[in-house]
């Protein structure tokens, strides 16, 4: 087990009203009575929107955070006492923040973590040959990171959070902002790393979902959904298809789909469509109108959160 | 006009929002004060009284202008390195002028927050002897001094469009200020030769040469320095102007 | 040993970094230099006034000077960093420095190297050197201040953290730590100068007085030599204490988060 944590709460203060003297507060729970139990070698995905209490999680399994309740294990450990020991077996990425020295080539930063780890010399060369190999980075590690497109630093802090072959690794929103190539190179190198245990946080579901087994939702600090990514991509989520097209569509065809809306752009969208009926309805579309531009979306966390939430009612 | 107003405004409210600072900066002078009152007290037992009170006051009046002086060289490096120069050279205004009016709201909160202190102990000092034209002499040669500073600090901007930071540039600014510009050492105290080298540089002009009018004001030293200044503050606007138009073609802006 | 290879390491790659700013770097140099140079031209300015000042002659005086300067390079030259802690907490930065296994302090203060206090350094040993062989002191007196030196720059370290912590909590005065600038400006001065009020807390409080003041006094010019071990005793003294007020704020970081 690497993880464990029971009933684990969090409460922030947040300052309702700044007066001249003393400020008002309000106490919100950030995690609520949060159980889970993360394996060895588990691809855990870890997903929820802005404010969900994601990030106070990875604090408190990090030991940055001390929780107000309820326990926490990392490495079957106290995490908050035992910090810098977990920390050795531990490799985080944070999206929004940077460990690599912005004025040198990341090779530098690299050598650094390799004192501050203390991984002998002959392996450190050959790991970072491997990583940088796998991640396409090579020919890049030696520029000055101010230097580097967004995506090339973020392989860069991939490899520095790998340096020290940790056997947990957190991803914390790694792929906030980088284009869709540099997203898809860092799911494969992700879903080659078979041997480690990694914590993946992310408000995208699909994306997660491709390099992780098991999803996590959270929602206002709350665990909401435990499952594997398989059955939830069996989930029947409504999906949308958004279309133009140049030509006026037949009467006949409007009959047909009562629920589809012209919006404003002058584009036709219909919304709610059943995973089985998709197929049908995407074929009709292409072989009967002259499309332009054509769009499906399903937005499963969304519908998630609104369908769990219901569920919670009703309990 | 009322673009200036608006700029102004941004500038205090760049200073309001930023009021912590102030106070330490406030904490700060008087620490320093605080030094230069005992050295000076130490230096000047057995001279008259007079002219202890003379040189602190001398002393917190170019602490007071230190101050509220801006720092504009480090917004050009700053916008310089970040790129946002180029948003401010598309706008009508022309870039100095957004500097200046912008720098002047903000000392407008500077001097409301630490100039009242500092004033107030110089008064204090002076036992609250001050005639009508001695303040009217300090308040002119002063809003002078503040411009030909201004443009100081813009010429040393420039040089950000060669370096990396100016950083160091700007240290050796203060290395010439501290001889050359009387805000440390009085200038009364120089030797002969320094008196004369610097009456001849620009430098004194933002600092030096207002303490010495509020130590012994006279008409004629007032029109001297004025005319002085004046000189020296469009004979810097050309070269900025100048230098900065050269810099602007001839280098490409970083980009982000 | 391990944090002293950590310590090399460190070394090589802030080093490696002051030679990005190559030009700037250079004037930087210069500029300390010059200014060190136009502060002693200043200083001599003074006893064109007077002969001495509360009994101390020019080249006494310069060796305060060195003494202090000394010190405060090698504070800004390795432990500067220790200035931009309220910064790293603003941005979120310590969060990256307390997931890897080794003392945040330390890392805190390493990650940067000033630019521009190499030339203090330079001046303020060549200076040490020279006033000594002015004033007559024998050349282990000198060895003994830059050993010396090592430490009282401790009581800067001390100060600029016990400034930022004051900074966090008082939610606000961010500069605050920038005060360590102002301290070293009142220790660069004999003791002798201040009020007695004031002497008293540049000795118990805030040790300021033990920077320069009193290194010189007990060393150069009453040969105390017990001194050599209670001046480091006392600036080690200082910093463990503001190191346990830092262990207490981390505990409150990791508690609330802020």
């Amino acid at each position: 087990m690497i993880i464990e944590t029971k009933n684990l709460v969090k409460r922030y203060r947040k300052v309702k009203a700044a007066k001249l003297f003393h400020k008002e507060y309000r106490i919100f729970d950030a995690v609520k009575n949060v159980s889970l139990e993360i394996h060895q070698g588990d691809h855990v995905g870890l997903v929820g929107l802005n404010g969900s209490g994601k990030s106070t999680l990875i604090k408190m399994i990090l030991g940055i955070l001390q929780p107000d309740g309820g326990s926490i294990k990392t490495f079957g450990r106290d995490p908050l006492n035992n910090r810098q020991k977990n920390a050795a077996k531990i490799g985080v990425v944070f999206g929004q923040r940077s460990q690599l020295r912005w004025d040198l080539p990341a090779i530098d930063t690299f050598k650094l973590n390799r004192e501050i780890y203390q991984v002998p010399e002959d392996i450190f060369t050959k790991r970072v040959t491997k990583l940088a190999r796998m991640l396409q980075a090579t020919e890049f590690l030696t520029q000055p990171v101010r230097t580097l497109s967004l995506g090339q630093r973020m392989k860069a802090e991939f490899i520095a959070a790998l340096i020290h072959d940790p056997e947990l690794l957190i991803l914390d929103e790694p792929t906030i902002g980088l284009d869709v190539l540099t997203k898809n190179s860092i799911t494969q190198f992700l879903q080659q790393l078979t041997d480690k245990t990694i914590i993946f946080t992310s408000h995208d579901l699909d994306e997660v979902a491709k390099v992780c087994l098991r999803i996590l939702i959270l929602n206002q600090g709350q665990l909401v959904l435990d499952q594997s990514s398989l059955q939830l991509a069996e989930l029947d989520v409504p999906t949308t298809v958004t279309f133009t097209s140049a030509d006026k569509l037949s009467a006949d065809l409007i009959k047909q789909w009562p629920n589809m809306m012209q919006l404003k752009n002058g584009s036709y969208q219909i919304a709610g469509i059943k995973q089985e009926n998709l197929k049908e309805v995407l074929s009709t579309i292409t072989a009967r109108i002259p499309v332009a531009n054509i769009e499906v979306k399903s937005n499963k966390l969304a519908y998630l959160l609104a369908h769990l939430k219901q569920q919670e009612v009703q309990q | 006009m009322k673009y200036r107003l608006m700029l102004i405004k941004i500038g205090i409210k760049k200073g309001l929002a930023s009021k912590y600072a102030l106070i330490f900066w406030l904490f700060s002078s008087l620490i320093s004060l605080t030094v230069q009152y005992f050295l000076w007290q130490a230096v000047l037992t057995g001279k008259p009284n007079g002219e202890f009170k003379q040189t602190i006051s001398y002393l917190v009046l170019m602490q007071l202008l230190t101050v509220l002086f801006p720092k504009t060289s480090y917004d050009v490096n700053d916008k310089v390195r970040s790129g946002d120069i180029a948003l401010d050279l598309l706008k009508p205004v022309a870039f100095a002028t957004q500097l200046l009016w912008e720098s002047i709201g903000y000392s407008v909160v500077k001097f409301a927050v630490i100039g009242t202190v500092d004033l107030l102990v110089c008064l204090w000092i002076l036992n609250f002897k001050i005639a009508l034209s001695t303040i009217l002499m300090v308040l002119v040669t002063a809003i002078l001094a503040y411009l030909l500073y201004f443009e100081l600090e813009l010429l040393l901007g420039t040089f950000s469009f060669y370096t990396y930071s100016i950083w160091g540039i700007s240290t050796f600014k203060e290395a010439i200020l501290l001889v050359l510009a009387g805000n440390i050492f009085p200038t009364n105290f120089y030797p002969a030769v320094i008196k004369k080298v610097a009456s001849f540089l620009p430098f004194q002009y933002s600092f030096g040469a207002v303490g010495m009018l509020a130590q012994k004001p006279s008409w004629s030293l007032f029109i001297q320095v004025v005319l002085i200044q004046l000189f020296y503050i469009i004979l810097f606007n050309v070269l900025f102007k100048f230098l900065f138009k050269r810099s602007v073609v001839s280098t490409v802006i970083q980009g982000g | 040993m391990r944090y002293l290879k950590l310590l090399a390491t460190y070394l090589k790659v802030n080093l490696k970094a002051l030679a990005v700013y190559d030009l700037d770097f250079y004037f930087a140099l210069a500029g300390m230099i010059i200014q060190n140079l136009l502060n002693i031209l200043a200083l001599r300015f003074i006893f064109n006034i007077v002969p001495r000042i509360k009994g101390y002659s020019f080249a006494q005086l310069l060796l305060t000077y060195a003494l202090a300067t000394l010190a405060f390079a090698i504070f800004r030259c390795f432990f500067i960093n220790a200035l931009n802690i309220s910064d790293y907490i603003h941005d979120g930065c310590l969060d990256t420095i307390l997931i890897k296994p080794v003392n945040p302090l330390f890392q805190l203060v390493n990650e940067r190297v000033d630019e521009d206090a190499w030339g203090d350094l330079i001046v303020a040993l060549l200076l040490l050197i020279i006033v000594d062989i002015q004033l007559h002191n024998p050349w282990y007196i000198t060895v003994m201040f830059i050993f010396i030196s090592l430490f009282t720059s401790l009581i800067f370290l001390g100060l600029a953290v016990l400034g930022n912590i004051v900074a966090l909590l008082s939610n606000g005065l961010a500069n605050l730590a920038e005060t360590t600038f102002d301290f070293f400006d009142m220790s660069k001065y004999p003791l002798a100068i201040y009020s007695s009020a004031l002497r008293l807390i540049m000795t118990f409080i805030l040790p300021i007085g033990w920077v320069a003041s009193i290194p010189q006094e007990k060393i150069a010019v009453k040969h105390e030599w017990v001194w050599l071990l209670l001046i480091p005793g006392a600036c080690v003294f200082f910093f463990i204490l503001i190191y346990q007020l830092w262990r207490v704020f981390l505990q409150k970081y990791q508690s609330t988060g802020s």
